[in-house]
């Protein structure tokens, strides 16, 4: 294997933080080359120094022991590297094929040769083993789909260096084994592939080498086989992670119960179909199953965003199937949505705008004739912020210009600083690094140390087998199978999940 | 907050801006641009009198815009405000012609009452459409417009045609329905207390209650109002029904104040002003206070700077819609700065 990118000391700041510190890197031909580390460690901004989006203070590039200067994406576009971001790129109403092409179509005298382009795009798909439609709209593809798209742009350009950044942060495990096929016949076409992520599971799955990045540095390149996750994972934190230890709670009375629960999709179609379940106070209840399986539309349905077809919920022992969501908070529910920003944001609002909704009817917050105290709104949002060590300028900085993790704990500050005894948590740790999970998991943990209800749906087997107390595999709308931690086999729930009934 | 300022700073930037332009334009009549200016702003403001006038052609301005602000803050996209206040206008002058002997101050508050009510239920029909089957409202409002228009004209020139002379009006209401003009040489008159009042409420329920935080909510993220336990159709319901009655009021006291009568031109496109106006200022309602007020000192100095200098007093139109053109190029090139401050830090 030859070198085909060297950075030598380079160094990049964003006015007085250091994004990236005196980075040494090599990458060789023909490899799958991982960049870990938590958010914020520099890993994005050392890929688009590379990529050419932003030009190092110090150091330099060498593609094959050649310096190199790109002052745009443009020029390293032409040295065969591409990019897939954590944002699609996309045009929504143009069509696969379109979106590939799109820069650099083929052409006809002066008009755009479509029927080239399909032909090239489709050959590109087939090559790779995509399945894809590439007549249809991208706006209405899921983004296992999208992603597909982006990755054809880049070999319709023939880049032979293909930086991917977080690019399983936005997919199921299904998903993901289908891009790390991809990423694998990459490699045996001899092209490179550098793959940025704080997930450790997947690093280990898939690279031939590692480097760790931390706080702007990189803390070194290491041979995968030759490390282990744990070693990893106290690399990624810079210092010991504490083993999550699952505590006995006492159960005790039925905090919610769904009773014969039918929801309907977007689409007319039951996605959660006579569905009954129980979770008490003072325990966790896991939700397994393959992402699709009905889980969203239960957690709507539950936290009162959906409405409900049959069926009842029974929260405390009122019926609350047909109450509003302001009404189930009032009663002491909180949610923790699947997508957090799209869901559990408001990008374009403040923070302080962010963290009081769902408080906003708390008499503290709202006086006589709807006032709102505006004083108060203020110094909680300040506490809050202060409390979950959320990195910003102040409380009026807009939430999308947060960092993703921040962006994260705005949500979960918010619904954790509510007295509430019943919470539901839809895949908690999903875009989330290591330090970040570890103190999601023990806020789950410390509530229902106090006696709260928690109702967990992850598509993460790991994660459910580490929290709850009792497990329900969902499938196809339904739970199908049910066991409790102590007699839990994971070899069975994993059959469950694809609906295998033993 | 700092981009809150920044909206300020590209406001004003953008209309000084537009003022240098329209320097140049007067110097092309060899008119120097601080006599211009300066003719401009007596004509507008030089005297009690004068004052008065400007303040009596601020109050529709006035009205449309914060009806079109309280909507497109909430995110439900009212565009049918022209029409909410042709047809309020119209009800009202049609009760105005019609009864007779009612007490003057409950003739005046079942007027405006009436106007409120036509306004807030013309806006009420795509609003609870929207919500309730969700049909765009934007087409809906757009369509209404003409509707409302189309039907006044057909009142104006068939059932309701005046009696006394020219064409395209009603007769004149009851005198127990005019708002008294507060100057015999202006048009102001008492319906402008009822003005402040709406003022105020539409202040005090955007920027100081519940409303105004859940509106922009929604309208920034729909999905996140839902989430966090807005009442989302209420909300918006409330929002549209709010901007028709604002639009209605606006139409009800030129019928009541200004014509006492109501006319096919009652309004040369006010909530199409009123709409620019709300947008430069991204739907502040303090900010269309402003703005209002600004434009109706350079309508009305516009007229001074044609009588007195010979400048043809559409150069006003020219400076307002320049600024609006500012505006937009500057939140423009506002971002495109910001993105690569951010980029580069």
């Amino acid at each position: 294997m030859s070198e085909i990118v060297r950075l030598e000391s380079v160094t990049k700041k964003f006015g007085k933080v250091v994004a990236v510190n005196e980075v040494n890197l090599s990458i060789e031909s023909g490899e799958i080359h991982s960049i870990i580390g938590e958010n914020g460690a520099g890993k994005t901004t050392l890929m688009r120094l590379l990529y050419g989006m932003y030009k190092p203070d110090k150091g330099s590039i060498y593609l094959k022991d050649k310096a190199v200067k790109f002052s745009s994406p443009r020029d390293a576009i032409e040295n065969k590297i591409g990019m897939v971001h954590q944002n699609f790129m996309l045009i929504d109403d143009f069509t696969v094929y379109e979106n590939v092409v799109l820069g650099s179509e083929p052409r006809k005298w002066f008009s755009f040769d479509r029927k080239l382009a399909k032909e090239r795009v489709r050959r590109l798909a087939e090559e790779y083993k995509m399945e894809i439609d590439i007549g249809e709209l991208v706006g209405k593809m899921p983004v296992g789909l999208q992603q597909k798209v982006e990755i054809l742009k880049l070999l319709y350009r023939n880049s032979n260096i293909l930086i991917f950044d977080e690019p399983t942060a936005v997919l199921t495990p299904q998903e993901s084994d289908v891009l790390f096929q991809i990423f694998r016949k990459f490699k045996l076409s001899g092209k490179t592939v550098v793959f940025i992520s704080h997930k450790l599971r997947e690093v280990k799955k898939i690279s031939d080498r590692v480097s760790v990045m931390r706080n702007g540095s990189l803390l070194g390149t290491f041979i995968n086989e030759e490390l282990s996750e744990m070693k990893l994972a106290e690399m990624i934190a810079g210092r010991k992670i504490s083993k999550l230890v699952s505590i006995q709670a006492e159960v005790g009375k039925t905090v919610l119960k769904t009773e014969n629960l039918t929801v309907l999709g977007d689409k007319g179609l039951p996605e959660v179909k006579n569905l009954n379940l129980e979770v008490r106070s003072g325990e966790i209840v896991g939700i397994a199953g393959v992402v699709g399986n009905g889980q969203s539309e239960l957690e709507e349905a539950v936290s009162g965003m959906r409405k409900i077809a049959s069926g009842e919920i029974i929260f405390n022992n009122m019926n609350v199937t047909h109450m509003s969501v302001r009404k189930r908070r009032e009663l002491g529910m909180v949610y923790i949505p699947e997508d957090r920003i799209r869901t559990g944001l408001a990008p374009l609002a403040s923070i302080r705008e962010n963290v009081i909704m769902g408080h906003q009817n708390e008499k503290e917050f709202l006086g006589k004739l709807d006032f709102i105290k505006r004083k108060n709104i203020h110094t909680f949002a300040r506490k809050i912020v202060k409390n979950y060590a959320i990195v910003c300028k102040s409380v009026e900085e807009q939430a999308g210009t947060l960092s993703g993790g921040n962006m994260q704990k705005v949500v979960i500050a918010r619904e954790f600083s509510q007295n509430a005894d019943f919470l539901i948590i839809s895949q908690p740790t999903r875009g989330v690094d290591v330090l970040g999970i570890e103190f999601i998991h023990k806020k789950i943990l410390d509530m229902k140390k106090a006696g709260g209800a928690v109702l967990l749906i992850s598509a993460d087997l790991d994660e459910v087998l580490a929290l709850s107390d009792r497990i329900l595999v969902m499938y196809e709308g339904q739970i199908i199978y049910t066991t409790f931690i102590q007699e839990a086999e994971s070899k069975k729930i994993g059959l469950a999940m694809l609906g295998i009934r033993s | 907050m700092t981009e809150k300022y920044r909206g300020i700073l590209i406001v004003i930037v953008s209309f000084l801006l537009s003022l240098v332009v329209g320097g140049f334009l007067m110097m092309l009549y060899h008119v120097s641009p601080i006599d211009g200016y300066r003719e401009m702003i007596s004509g507008a403001l030089g005297n009690k009198y004068l004052i008065y006038s400007t303040l009596s052609r601020m109050i529709p301005i006035l009205l449309t815009g914060l009806s079109i602000a309280i909507s497109f803050h909430a995110g439900i996209w009212n565009i049918g405000a022209e029409g909410q206040l042709y047809l309020a206008a119209f009800v009202v002058a049609a009760v105005g012609v019609s009864f007779h002997g009612i007490p003057s101050a409950l003739y005046l508050f079942l007027g405006v009452a009436t106007g409120l009510a036509v306004g807030g239920a013309w806006a009420w029909i795509p609003g609870y459409l929207r919500v309730k089957y969700k049909v765009n409202e934007v087409v809906m409002t757009i369509m209404l417009n003409s509707v409302a228009v189309y039907f006044t004209l057909y009142m104006t020139n068939g059932p309701f045609r005046t009696s006394q002379g020219s064409l395209g009006a009603t007769n004149v209401i009851d005198k127990n329905m005019w708002f008294s003009h507060l100057n015999p040489l202006s048009n102001l008159n008492t319906g402008a207390y009822v003005t402040i009042v709406a003022v105020a409420v539409v202040v005090y329920l955007m920027l100081f209650a519940r409303h105004g935080y859940e509106w922009k909510m929604y309208r920034l993220n729909p999905r996140f109002a839902l989430y966090g336990g807005v009442n989302v159709k209420s909300n918006m319901l409330l929002a549209m029904v709010l901007s028709g009655m604002l639009a209605g009021l606006a139409g009800t006291l030129l019928v009541m104040g200004d014509y006492h009568r109501f006319l096919n031109g009652i309004s040369p496109g006010y909530s199409w002003t009123g709409m620019i106006l709300a947008m430069m200022v991204n739907y502040d309602p303090i900010g269309v206070i402003i703005t209002s007020f600004v434009y109706a000192v350079m309508a009305s100095g516009g007229l001074r700077l044609e009588l007195a200098l010979n400048v043809p007093q559409e150069l006003v139109q020219i400076v307002f819609v320049l600024s609006v053109m500012f505006v937009t190029a500057g939140y423009a090139i506002a971002n495109r700065v910001a993105n690569r401050l951010q980029e580069e830090g």
